[in-house]
C-alpha cells in the first residue's frame, strides 16, 4: 500500500498518524486533497480511513455536555461565593487602588514638580464651583441669597458658562488680585478634505483623538489614500490603533493601493499579528485578489501559525497560485 | 456625536460584509474582557458563562472525577479572576483561559499521584460514573442490552486513559474531545505545535493498543 504521496511504500503507523491527522482537520489544503484521491482510488486505504474514523468515534462523541448542566450549576454557584469571598477583603484596597491609579501621573508630577499640580486643581474647583451654581439653579435656589456672601454671581453667569466647558488652567495675581482663566476655545471649521489646512487637521485626528472621530476622519481621508502622507498615516492606523473598527476602516481605505510594497507590508504585519479575526480576514482577501512572489515567504510562515480555517484557507490558496510550498512540516 | 455614530455603523457595516460572526465575536468579547478589567462583575460573570461550560467538560475528561473536576473549575476561575488585570490581549482568551485550566488540571492529576488513596482503579471507577461517560445511557432509546455495553466501553475506555501520561491525556482530550487545533493546544500547554500533535499521536496509539476491538 502507497502513501498519500503515491511514491514510497508508508509505514502503516505513519500512514494511520496522517489519517488521524486528515479526520482531525489538521491537514493542509493541498494534503487533504492527496488523502481524499487515495481514498477514492485505493480501497485498502478506504478501508484503513474507515476503520481510524470508527475507532475514533468509539473514543466518544467530542463535546458531549448534556448531563452536564447541573454540574455546571453547582459549579457556577460555588465560583460565585469564592469570588464574593474574594471580594470583601479586596473592595476597599481595589477602591483604593483604583483611586491610586487614577490619580497616579499626577502624584508623580506633584513630587517633582508641585506648579503643574496646581493649574488642574484649580480648574477642577471651578468645575465643582459651576456644577454646583448650576445645581442651584436647577433646584430651584435663589442665587440672589447665596451668591453675595461668595461674590460669585456673575462669574457663573449663564453667558460665561459655554467659554468655562474647556478650561485648562487659573491663575491668580496675589498682588494685582486679577484672574487669567486660560481655556480651549470652541471652533467649527468647515472645507473640502482636499484643502491643506483641513487635511492636516484630519491627520492630527486620526493619530490622537477619541473613535469615533478616528473613524470619520479617515472616511473623509480613503479619498486621499494616493497622496504619501495619508497613505502613511492609514498605515499606522492599520497597524496601531487600539480599536478594531479604525483599524477595519484604515484597512478598506488603502484596498485600491494593494500593488505598493508598503500596503502589502503593512497587510501582512496585521495578518501575523492582528488579534481580531475579521482584520486578518480581510487582509487575506485583499492580498488573495493581489498575489505576487513577495507574499510566499510570509505566508508560508503564517500558514503555520493561524488558527483560524478560513485565513488558512485562503492562505494555502495563494501559496498554491505562487506554486509555493506549504512548508508545513 | 450622530456623525460618530454613523461612522462607526458604516465601518461596522464594511467589516460584516467579510467577517461579520468573528468580528463580532471578537469584539464583543474584548469589550467584556475589558470591563471586566474595570472591575465590572456582570462582565467577568458573562465571560464565565462563554466559557465555563468548555472548562468543566476538560476538567471531568482530563480528572475524570466530579469532585475533582468542581476543584479545577474553581480554581482556575478564581485564577482568571485574579489575573485578569494582567491579560493583555497578546494571545486569544480562550487560549490563555484554556492554558490555566490545563495546568490547573495537571496539578491535580500531580497531588493525586501523590495521594495513595486514588488508585488507578478507583479512578477508572469515577470516570464510569462520570456524566460525560453515561450521556449515552440515558438516551430515551437505549435498551438495557445497549446501556450496559456502554457503560463497559466507557469503562474500558476509562482504564485505557489511564494508561496514557498527564500531558497525553490533556492534548487528546483537547483535540479528541474539545475540537482544538493542535497549535492552540501548543499554546494552552505552553509547548509547540509539533509537540502536542507528538503526544496526539503517542496517546492514539496507546489508546488503540489498549482498545484494540473497540468500535463504533
Amino acid at each position: 500500500m502507497s502513501g498519500p504521496e503515491g511514491t514510497a511504500p508508508m509505514d502503516s503507523e505513519i500512514l494511520r498518524q496522517r489519517v488521524r491527522l486528515y479526520l482531525y482537520g489538521e491537514l493542509s489544503l493541498a494534503e487533504r486533497h492527496e488523502v481524499e484521491r487515495c481514498r477514492a482510488e485505493d480501497p485498502a486505504f478506504r478501508a484503513l480511513v474507515e476503520d481510524e474514523e470508527s475507532f475514533l468515534l468509539a473514543l466518544g462523541e467530542p463535546q458531549l455536555d448534556t448531563d452536564i448542566d447541573g454540574l455546571l450549576e453547582e459549579c457556577r454557584e460555588g465560583l460565585g461565593r469564592a469570588v464574593a469571598m474574594q471580594q470583601r477583603p479586596q473592595r476597599v484596597a481595589g477602591a483604593l487602588s483604583r483611586i491610586r491609579r487614577a490619580l497616579g501621573p499626577p502624584a508623580v508630577a506633584i513630587a517633582g514638580h508641585r506648579l503643574v499640580w496646581q493649574p488642574a486643581l484649580a480648574a477642577l474647583l471651578v468645575a465643582v464651583g459651576y456644577w454646583a451654581g448650576s445645581s442651584n439653579l436647577r433646584t430651584g435656589l435663589r442665587t440672589a441669597e447665596v451668591a453675595p456672601s461668595y461674590g460669585l454671581t456673575e462669574s457663573f453667569s449663564a453667558d460665561a458658562s459655554p467659554m468655562l466647558t474647556g478650561v485648562e488652567t487659573v491663575r491668580l495675581d496675589p498682588v494685582g488680585g486679577q484672574v487669567q482663566i486660560v481655556f480651549e476655545e470652541r471652533r467649527i471649521v468647515t472645507g473640502e478634505s482636499s484643502d491643506p489646512f483641513i487635511r492636516g487637521m484630519l491627520l492630527n485626528t486620526v493619530l490622537g483623538s477619541h473613535a469615533g472621530a478616528r473613524l470619520s476622519s479617515l472616511e473623509a481621508l480613503r479619498v486621499h489614500a494616493d497622496d504619501r502622507e495619508v497613505r502613511q498615516t492609514l498605515l499606522r492606523s492599520l497597524i496601531e490603533d487600539e480599536n478594531p473598527g479604525v483599524r477595519l476602516m484604515a484597512l478598506d481605505a488603502v484596498r485600491d493601493q494593494v500593488g505598493l510594497p508598503e500596503v502589502r507590508r503593512a497587510l501582512l504585519q496585521a495578518l501575523r499579528h492582528d488579534p481580531n479575526t475579521g482584520m486578518r480576514v480581510h487582509a487575506i482577501q485583499l492580498l488573495r485578489d493581489n498575489p505576487g512572489r513577495d507574499l510566499a515567504g510570509p505566508l508560508q510562515d503564517l500558514v503555520k501559525r493561524e488558527s483560524n480555517s478560513f485565513v488558512v484557507d485562503e492562505t494555502e490558496r495563494i501559496l498554491q497560485s505562487l506554486g509555493a510550498s506549504m512548508e508545513h512540516y | 456625536m450622530k456623525k460618530d455614530n454613523r461612522a462607526v455603523d458604516v465601518a461596522k457595516a464594511e467589516t460584516l460584509a467579510l467577517g461579520r460572526d468573528a468580528f463580532q465575536h471578537g469584539e464583543a468579547e474584548r469589550e467584556l474582557i475589558e470591563a471586566a478589567q474595570r472591575g465590572d462583575e456582570g462582565a467577568f460573570s458573562e465571560l464565565v458563562r462563554l466559557y465555563d461550560r468548555s472548562v468543566l467538560r476538560i476538567a471531568l475528561r482530563i480528572l475524570r472525577s466530579q469532585e475533582d473536576a468542581r476543584d479545577a473549575y474553581q480554581e482556575a476561575f478564581l485564577k482568571v479572576y485574579r489575573k485578569l488585570d494582567t491579560f493583555r490581549f497578546q494571545c486569544r482568551f480562550h487560549t490563555w483561559l484554556y492554558r490555566i485550566a490545563t495546568n490547573v488540571c495537571l496539578d491535580h492529576l500531580r497531588r493525586r499521584k501523590a495521594r495513595p488513596e486514588f488508585t488507578a482503579l478507583e479512578a477508572a471507577e469515577t470516570a464510569g460514573r462520570s456524566p460525560l461517560n453515561v450521556a449515552s445511557d440515558s438516551k430515551p432509546s437505549g435498551s438495557p442490552d445497549r446501556m450496559l455495553v456502554n457503560r463497559e466501553a466507557s469503562e474500558r475506555i476509562a482504564r485505557a486513559m489511564e494508561t496514557l501520561s498527564d500531558r497525553e491525556r490533556v492534548v487528546f482530550v483537547l483535540r479528541h474531545y474539545e475540537g482544538m487545533r493542535l497549535r492552540a493546544i501548543g499554546e494552552a500547554c505552553s509547548i509547540s505545535e509539533d509537540s502536542a500533535k507528538q503526544c496526539l499521536f503517542r496517546a492514539t496509539r496507546k489508546l488503540r493498543k489498549e482498545l484494540h476491538d473497540v468500535r463504533a
